[in-house]
Parts: C-alpha cells; sequence; structure tokens
C-alpha cells in the first residue's frame, strides 16, 4: 500500500524524513523559518558560522546581497569587524513546532496500529529521533560515529578471518554498508551520522586486509566511490519523477544520505593529499554538484507534506507564488511537489463558451475548485497510475552504496586472501 | 526565435547545471543571479552550435567560435559578467543560427552539437547522465523550435 492512501502515515512518515535527513534539531530550526516563527541568522554583507572538527570546513563565511551572494571556506578579504558572527544555538527539540506536529501524528498512527507501522514502532522511531537530537546538530556526534563504525568493522573483520581460513565470506564483508543504509532508511540513525559512517565503511572496505584506516584506501577506490554515490543521487532524482509517493520520497531521502556521502568522501580525498591536483579538482567539483543537488532537490521536499494536508500544501504554494510574483509552478518546484500534486496546478480545461466566472476558473489552478477530501482523492488517483518500486529490496543491486569496480576488487581480494597469496 | 530558445533552455536547465558552468572555485557556492544564469544557457546553447558547425564540416569556424567560448566562459566565472557580456553572448548565438540556418541538420552534426555540451558540462563537474541529459535537453529545444525546422 502507498503511503498516500493513509494520510495521516504519509504526514508521518515526511516528518520522520525531516528530522533524519540531517538532524532532528536542524530540521526543526529550518522548519521555524519557513514558518516565519524565527528570523534567518544571516544579514546582509559578510557572515561566518563556526563548524565543528569533523565538518568538511571549520568555517564558512556566507556573502548575502539582494543581487545574490556565496558560501565560502576562504575568508573575505574584509575588515573582521565587518563581518558578522552567526550565534547558532539550536532550540531543544522538544520546544519546537516541528516535534509537536511529530507528537500529533506518533499518537494517530500509533491508535492505527497497522504494520509494518505498529504501536511499537511508531515508539521506537520516536525513541531513535530523540535519541538522534540529543547529540550533534551544528557539531558532529562523534562519538556516536565512532561507536558505529567500530560496530561496522566487527562483522568485516570476522568475514576476513573466516575467509583467511578458506570461506570466502564476501556478503558478510559487505554487510555493514548496506546495514547502515537500511538503519537511515528505517529511521535508526540521523543522516548526519550515517554519512559520515557510510562513507567510513566504503574507504575501509577497499584496503583488504588492512582494515580500519582510512588512510589506507587506494585513491582510485576513493574516486571510484565517490563517482558512484554522485551517480546514484542523480539517478534516484531523476527516476523519482513517474514512482508513487512512497518511492517518490524515500529516493529522496536516500538521495540525501548518498549525496552527503559523496561529499564526506570527496573532503577524506582532499585531506589525505594522495590524489594528482587534476583528481583533486574532479572530486571538489563532484562534491559540488551533489551538494547542489541536494540543496535544490532534497531539502525541501519533505517540509509542504510533513506540515500541510496536500490542499494546505497546494495553497501554500499559491500563497508564496503570489507575494514573490513567480509563476505556481516555479514554488512548487522549489518544494519538489510530487507530480501527482503538482498536475492539481495546471490550469482547469478550457471550454469555448464562459461566463466572466468561468474565464476565471479557467485561467486558475485546478485544484481552487475542490475542497480538502477532493485534492486528496484527485492526488490518490494519479498516484494509482504511478510506478511502484521497493526500495529496500533494491539496495543490493540497483541502488548499492558500493561502486561496481571497488565491489570487483573486494571480491578479488578476498578470493586472493582466501587462497592464501596474501598470507605470504 | 532565439529569445524563445533562450526562454525554454533557462526554465528546462535547472539551476544546480547553471552553477556548475559558473563556478570557478568549487569549494565556493554561490547563489547565482539571473544575469548570471542567463548567461550560463547561452554559453551552453553556443558550444550547442559551435558542436554544429564542426558536424558541418566548418572547422576553422567552430573552432572560432570554441575560443570565444572559452573566454566567455572564464567572464562567466570572473564575477564581473555584466549586462554587455549577455547582450554578446546573444548576438554570438544570433550569428551562429544565421550560419547554420539554410543547413539541414544530419546525425553526425547533431552529435557533435551534443557531444560539445556534454563535453562541457562533464568538465564543470557534472555526472555523466546529467551531461547526457542537459545536451538532449538543448538539441530537443533548438529541433523545436522554428529555427530547428528551417
Amino acid at each position: 500500500m502507498d503511503e498516500i492512501n493513509c494520510p495521516p502515515l504519509h504526514r508521518w512518515l515526511s516528518v520522520c524524513r525531516l528530522l533524519m535527513l540531517h538532524h532532528p534539531k536542524v530540521a526543526a530550526e529550518l522548519v521555524a523559518f519557513l514558518m516565519g516563527d524565527a528570523p534567518l541568522p544571516f544579514r546582509i554583507g559578510w557572515n561566518m558560522r563556526k563548524l565543528g572538527e569533523v565538518s568538511r570546513y571549520k568555517e564558512l563565511f556566507t556573502f548575502i546581497d539582494p543581487e545574490g551572494g556565496k558560501t565560502t571556506p576562504i575568508p573575505p578579504s574584509v575588515p573582521s569587524e565587518s563581518i558578522h558572527t552567526v550565534l547558532h544555538e539550536l532550540p531543544a527539540l522538544e520546544s519546537t513546532q516541528l516535534w509537536q506536529v511529530f507528537e500529533e501524528l506518533a499518537e494517530h498512527v500509533s491508535k492505527l496500529d497497522k504494520a509494518p507501522f505498529t504501536q511499537h514502532r511508531v515508539t521506537e522511531v520516536r525513541q531513535n529521533i530523540i535519541s538522534a537530537s540529543a547529540k550533534g546538530g551544528v557539531t558532529h556526534d562523534t562519538k556516536m560515529m565512532r561507536i558505529l563504525a567500530e560496530r561496522a568493522l566487527q562483522p568485516m573483520a570476522r568475514a576476513l578471518h573466516e575467509t583467511i581460513c578458506g570461506q570466502i565470506k564476501v556478503g558478510d564483508f559487505l554487510g555493514p554498508a548496506f546495514d547502515t543504509v537500511l538503519a537511515y532508511l528505517s529511521f535508526e540513525i540521523p543522516g548526519q551520522v550515517a554519512c559520515e559512517v557510510l562513507a567510513f565503511i566504503l574507504s575501509v572496505q577497499c584496503t583488504i586486509p588492512d582494515l580500519g584506516s582510512l588512510t589506507a584506501t587506494p585513491p582510485l577506490a576513493r574516486i571510484a566511490a565517490i563517482e558512484h554515490l554522485s551517480n546514484l543521487t542523480y539517478t534516484l532524482l531523476k527516476t523519482r519523477q513517474p514512482k508513487k509517493v512512497t518511492p517518490y520520497f524515500e529516493m529522496t531521502y536516500l538521495a540525501g544520505l548518498y549525496g552527503g556521502a559523496a561529499v564526506v568522501l570527496a573532503s577524506h580525498a582532499t585531506e589525505q593529499g594522495n590524489l594528482s591536483r587534476e583528481n583533486i579538482e574532479k572530486v571538489e567539483k563532484l562534491a559540488m554538484n551533489v551538494e547542489e543537488m541536494c540543496a535544490h532537490s532534497v531539502h525541501m521536499s519533505f517540509f509542504l507534506p510533513a506540515l500541510f494536508s496536500p490542499k494546505e500544501g497546494l495553497e501554500r504554494v499559491i500563497t508564496e507564488s503570489f507575494s514573490l510574483k513567480e509563476p505556481p509552478i516555479k514554488t512548487a518546484d522549489f518544494y519538489c511537489i510530487h507530480p501527482g500534486l503538482r498536475s492539481l496546478l495546471e490550469r482547469s480545461p478550457r471550454t469555448i463558451y464562459l461566463s466572466v466566472e468561468q474565464v476565471l476558473k479557467a485561467f486558475s489552478p485546478r485544484f481552487l475548485d475542490m475542497n480538502s477530501e477532493e485534492v486528496l482523492e484527485a492526488y490518490q488517483a494519479y498516484v494509482s497510475s504511478c510506478e511502484s518500486l521497493d526500495l529496500m529490496q533494491v539496495i543490493k543491486s540497483q541502488f548499492s552504496p558500493i561502486a561496481p569496480d571497488n565491489l570487483q576488487k573486494i571480491r578479488f581480494d578476498l578470493l586472493v586472501l582466501a587462497t592464501g597469496a596474501l598470507r605470504h | 526565435m532565439i529569445q524563445n530558445i533562450i526562454q525554454q533552455s533557462r526554465t528546462k536547465i535547472d539551476k544546480v547545471n547553471a552553477t556548475l558552468i559558473v563556478t570557478s572555485d568549487p569549494r565556493t557556492k554561490l547563489f547565482i543571479p539571473e544575469a548570471l544564469f542567463t548567461g550560463a544557457v547561452l554559453f551552453l546553447l553556443n558550444r550547442y552550435y559551435a558542436g554544429f558547425l564542426k558536424g558541418f564540416g566548418l572547422d576553422e569556424m567552430a573552432e572560432t567560435h570554441g575560443k570565444w567560448a572559452a573566454d566567455y566562459l572564464r567572464r562567466l566565472r570572473s564575477g564581473t559578467f555584466s549586462e554587455a557580456d549577455l547582450a554578446e553572448g546573444k548576438g554570438r548565438l544570433e550569428t551562429q543560427i544565421q550560419l547554420i540556418k539554410n543547413r539541414l541538420p544530419t546525425d553526425s552534426s547533431k552529435a557533435m552539437a551534443e557531444s560539445s555540451v556534454e563535453q562541457a558540462m562533464l568538465e564543470a563537474g557534472a555526472v555523466p547522465a546529467q551531461a547526457h541529459d542537459v545536451a538532449v535537453t538543448i538539441s530537443e529545444i533548438v529541433e523545436t523550435s522554428e529555427h530547428g525546422r528551417d
């Protein structure tokens, strides 16, 4: 069953995706800003944000100007007193509007108690989100990252050991990479942690038999991983379009993880310093590309379905497009709304003989004539003819995070290890 | 008609692709203003037509135009791109359209044109499928425009 056929579940899942895409508190802050409940922490001119040690850059400088702007790690050549320091303190999750929405929807979904989102599962997800919000946010939860990385290494080391003893354990060796993706998709760990852990696993799995050292990853294997994740990010975002609501949003959510992991790997690649200048430029460009893809096609996707019913979401699109003096479709694309909902923004079909009222209607989006139930029914009807996809089923094949070249290398290295060649 | 091609390209080539084109330092993320966005679109359209010229065997013209496009890209990435640059890009596009106006597109000229755009996108940091999609999008816009059919 597609989630759009159970509106409270669709909204609850959208809130979960929004909260766990990166970090719950960051999502809550974004929502507060978009709802007009919190000011943008930036000012016109240069702004500086301090980021954590694990971040790709320790500081970021943002220039805001009505004509454009930029964000860069390179300190600008202006007097330091003219740079506004952004004090970035995230609010306690429990005090935010997004959390109130989560709690209301969680109660509703709990009462439905429909598998797989049973009362127990809803409670579990709630607990995961609370745990995720306790650490990290502006900076990273390095402790959690270390624990998960060490936990991932254990089965990989065991699989290596068993391979050395003659039993080739490719599946077991690759398992932690898939487990990390699945843990993220099922809201066990937030994107901020999952990106780092996945990048770590994808790096060390190419260092047979010396697991555990990021520096040992062959440069070409790291580049292959970055290219593969960048390709997948693009493919997920492109091929989500004709899909039903559940795969559309799951693919978007997964693109957030793969894009984020590609950026982390690019950061490792430039820090390790064992790449040619040409390759450093290549991975930096790819990282910028996936960051842009995620900024334009992932980050805003969950906002409307999490906060509003389909009709309210469309109304917000219209209101915002008027205030920004842009076509509603452009606003709808900013929020990456599902094509089924987007279709309701199209004009009503015209007839030859029209009254003044009919003329006005003919030039108005279709949904304006509909009540909430009719909008939902039209949305559901559209979605019923869309393509299905069980994302969990293709994580190990079509959308596997492991680059084909690296997979081949891992298989070969394990085979060599099993035959004893590496022991001498 | 040139305005129609530019407008359609602006709608279909999103800001992600335009950002790749206008970015000189990938560590610096730009919030690109409209003029720069149009400039990126003009660069890609000019690359497309330069490929077309090459596909027709007009190598010398294609080379001259290629050099101009490289300089235009440098200006797009310099941070000083102006309205005059925008007008120059449109003028150059107009000239190229006129040059090939009376020639029927062939499979090879179309392939060269698409490959020229694809290469520009790959050099800017696009993934292969993305670069291909941008090239095909431009090709379709040009083909469905009146100039494409002329």
